[in-house]
């Protein structure tokens, strides 16, 4: 999201919640939303590809809605609206190449109708013959969605598999496979759409009733402020805001939304752009000649980091307000919490509470679930802790040093737990004074492990991080 | 809705007051003269220069004030008792494109044990733009830091009267250029209060923070300019083409800054000033008999070249001949751009000359 792009938004917003009436917000909302994708997307080398994305983004929540809903959308009067606009807004978007060269309302200028319309016409009917009677009540559309978002998240985010399909789809477009780079797959916010998606498949096949029209569940899943960065908001507290429609207090919450966007645009363009002029990178890491600049680097690098994903959250949260939506709290001074395990619960908090939500809890329950063969309770902890935090390393992307970051904050919650059970007693023993100054110590700590952890994160080759680690310490 | 009319109301206040203040005490020029570079970084080791800063951690800042103040020299106001202090200015050859700050004649100069027992300082006050005017600018700056001599290398393309205020640096810097050459200035320019209000002034006030950003990376790394792994180099054959600045043949004193140059010498008044002509790459490919490289016909050339070698026998200037010093696997993208070992070469060249100096003259 640029500066231009956030303005826009906010403008937008504000418009449509002051429309009369909350059907033609709803059905603004849909079509802003539906919009949004396709301007958020970037331009890609591959042609055709950065117009693909956002509709099969669009197509993907409608059959992803046919596979959970247990409504026929042809029964519902709303869902079949909202399938018209939805439509008619794919519809004008491709229109648009009869006006402009380039892209006016998408990337770049949209490929011919016929090519278009029949992928559309796809989508739908995929959507309705899901929701059929014969199939409504099965689990397999769900299961089948659960799969096919996971292998689009592993092709996307494995480095080799992006190269393969971008040297398939050059080739299929008659373009030169040889100039195929893993970066040409770049499918924006597919990252957390994903975990929009992956939620209510998994909440409806275990049985929870999602009863939510189809406008307002592609509005949840490509709600334009949270698209490219979060927050991952639940989907039932969501679409219920939503539905409500927003509360008579406009003035308020466009006051805390400007503030809101004020204070992330400070930390985002202001804070995070003028560290990274400093901060570690892939680029500089191997260049370092003086110790104590590269920790000062490095120590830039976590709090741009910190400023850049946290200002991009406190922008969504506030042009969500602006709207009238109360999107979660994505950051909570991490870097002031004096254990791995806190500094995990206020760091980006949407995203941990979803992979506690649908990995973390069910895991650790299967594996206390076997009373024949209990495991003891440190391997349990050792298990989840590991398998949660190498996920989302592999949600970064799928190579070594991704994984390295995750194992290596799962070996420190892993620690972390064991050495707070065992000194818990001994640290309530102490006076008020010794305990505050083993806060700061800790709190110390904990920003150290998680700043060395971040080499993992930034250099992308496992040489080129060892070699940090070696500059840091040699 | 009360509430947030006077919220926006106090942040329109606070912004115009903040807008009244930068006019009424205009901060700028106060804040180019204040740098992290000299304290918390340690002080670059050549001007800032340069077109891709996210990887040369640095760039071409236009206020002279802001690139002094990045440079090392600022941090040497007082000279040492045993120090030679050397101000090297010029251009890119001299600045060093393509070689580390290290690697530079005035870098290599640097640490020299004179015989007189002094140790030579060399600092690299080159700039990247091939302009005699720009020298003087950058000669006028060196005097304040009381040098015991000017290094000016100088090369034909620096001359022309065309080239003298064509570039960024004097365009940036148009009022000090103003004052040291009122008789070439023209008409005042007029600043209107836009120009000079925080709005008007607000991408040199980014500059200026951006250049202290970098100051981490140079710190860290010592790179300050882009070193791509491949560049062309040097063009050997060349174009049939007899003419300089569109004109064919030898060159007459009028199309010449010649006068910058006397008024760099008188500038530095007692104050040695070793002028060196620069080495340049002499093709032996196609058309080399017309012209000596990309830049230069032979005629044109020949004939700048001999009066420059006459005007400093004339007037008693040092001058240190090193046009066809080096040979042409010596170049590296451009006719005037050398090697690192050419320019320890030149840099022996060059103390051989002061030693001679401080023995026979002023500096004896």
């Amino acid at each position: 999201m640029q500066l231009p792009d956030i303005f826009l938004l906010a403008f937008l917003l504000i418009l449509i919640r002051l429309l009369p009436g909350q059907n033609l917000r709803r059905g603004a909302m849909l079509v802003c939303s539906c919009v949004f994708v396709f301007m958020f997307q970037p331009v890609l080398p591959i042609r055709g590809l950065d117009f693909s994305f956002p509709l099969w983004t669009i197509l993907l929540t409608v059959c992803v809605y046919g596979a959970f809903s247990r409504e026929n959308p042809l029964k519902s009067r709303q869902n079949l609206i909202d399938f018209a606009f939805i439509f008619g807004t794919l519809l004008l978007i491709s229109l648009t190449r009869f006006f402009s060269y380039d892209g006016i309302l998408s990337a770049s200028r949209p490929p011919q109708l016929r090519g278009i319309l029949p992928v559309i016409a796809a989508g739908a009917a995929l959507s309705f013959l899901l929701n059929t009677a014969a199939w409504r009540d099965s689990k397999w559309p769900a299961k089948l969605f659960i799969w096919l978002i996971l292998i689009i998240l592993i092709v996307l985010k494995t480095p080799q598999l992006a190269l393969l399909f971008s040297r398939s789809a050059r080739s299929l477009n008659g373009q030169s496979a040889e100039l195929a780079l893993s970066t040409d797959i770049r499918w924006f916010g597919f990252s957390y759409i994903a975990f929009r998606l992956l939620s209510i498949l998994i909440d409806t096949l275990k049985g929870r009733k999602a009863d939510l029209s189809l406008g307002d569940f592609l509005v949840y899943v490509c709600f334009p402020p949270a698209l490219s960065a979060g927050p991952i908001d639940r989907w039932d507290r969501f679409t219920k805001e939503y539905t409500a429609g927003p509360k008579n207090q406009a003035a308020a919450d466009i006051l805390s939304g400007f503030g809101q966007i004020a204070l992330g645009l400070f930390h985002k363009f202001i804070l995070a752009d003028a560290l990274a002029k400093m901060a570690l990178s892939a680029q500089n890491a191997g260049q370092f000649i003086h110790t104590g600049w590269a920790w000062a680097a490095l120590f830039a690098y976590a709090l741009q980091i910190f400023f850049d994903f946290s200002g991009y959250s406190e922008i969504a949260v506030g042009l969500g307000m602006l709207f009238g939506i109360h999107l979660p709290k994505n950051f909570d001074h991490p870097y002031l919490k004096p254990d791995l395990t806190k500094f995990w619960s206020s760091w980006h908090m949407t995203l941990t509470q979803w992979i506690r939500s649908y990995v973390f809890n069910p895991l650790t329950r299967t594996l206390r679930g076997n009373k024949n063969h209990p495991l003891p309770q440190w391997l349990i902890v050792l298990i989840t802790q590991l398998t949660t935090m190498l996920l989302i390393g592999l949600w970064h992307g799928v190579t070594l040093n991704f994984v390295i970051w995750g194992l290596w904050h799962g070996i420190g919650l892993f620690v972390h737990q064991l050495y707070s059970h065992k000194t818990a007693a001994w640290l309530r023993s102490m006076s008020s004074g010794v305990q505050k100054i083993y806060t700061v110590f800790s709190t110390l700590l904990t920003i150290l492990y998680v700043s060395l952890g971040w080499i993992w994160f930034v250099v992308p080759d496992f040489s080129g991080a060892l070699a940090f680690f070696g500059r840091l310490f040699g | 809705m009360k509430r947030l009319f006077s919220i926006s109301g106090l942040v329109l206040v606070f912004l115009g007051l903040l807008a009244g203040l930068w006019q009424v005490i205009q901060p700028l020029d106060r804040l180019n003269r204040v740098s992290l570079y000299n304290s918390i970084f340690p002080g670059r080791e050549r001007l800032p220069f340069g077109e891709s800063p996210q990887s040369a951690y640095n760039f071409s800042i236009g206020s002279l004030d802001a690139a002094f103040a990045s440079h090392k020299i600022n941090a040497s106001v007082k000279k040492d008792t045993n120090e030679f202090r050397i101000a090297a200015i010029g251009d890119s050859s001299g600045w060093g494109t393509l070689l580390r700050p290290e690697e530079t004649f005035c870098a290599r100069l640097d640490g020299m044990a004179l015989s007189d027992g002094r140790t030579i300082r060399c600092y690299n006050l080159a700039y990247p733009t091939l302009s005699l005017a720009k020298d003087y600018l950058l000669l006028n700056r060196a005097m304040t830091y009381d040098p015991d001599l000017i290094l000016w290398p100088l090369t034909l393309e620096s001359f022309p009267n065309d080239k003298q205020t064509s570039n960024e640096l004097i365009l940036s810097n148009w009022d000090e250029y103003c004052s040291l050459f009122p008789e070439k200035a023209g008409e005042e320019k007029v600043v209107t209060p836009l120009e000079k209000s925080v709005w008007g002034e607000r991408r040199e006030a980014a500059d200026w923070l951006r250049l202290q950003l970098y100051g981490l990376m140079w710190a860290g790394t010592g790179i300050d300019q882009d070193y791509p792994a491949e560049y062309p180099a040097a063009q050997v054959d060349l174009d049939e083409d007899n003419s300089f600045h569109g004109i064919e043949g030898p060159l007459t004193e009028d199309l010449l800054a010649w006068d910058i140059l006397e008024k760099g010498m008188d500038r530095a008044g007692s104050t040695p000033v070793l002028l060196i002509n620069e080495p340049m790459l002499i093709s032996d490919g196609e058309n080399s008999k017309i012209r000596y490289n990309y830049y230069y016909p032979r005629e044109a050339y020949d004939s700048w070249h001999q009066d420059l070698t006459g005007r400093a026998e004339k007037n008693g200037w040092y001058l240190l001949d090193l046009w066809n010093s080096l040979e042409i696997p010596d170049f590296t993208n451009s006719a005037i751009h050398y090697n690192a070992e050419s320019a320890l070469r030149l840099a022996d060249l060059v103390f051989a000359e002061i030693e001679k100096i401080i023995t026979n003259g002023p500096l004896s």
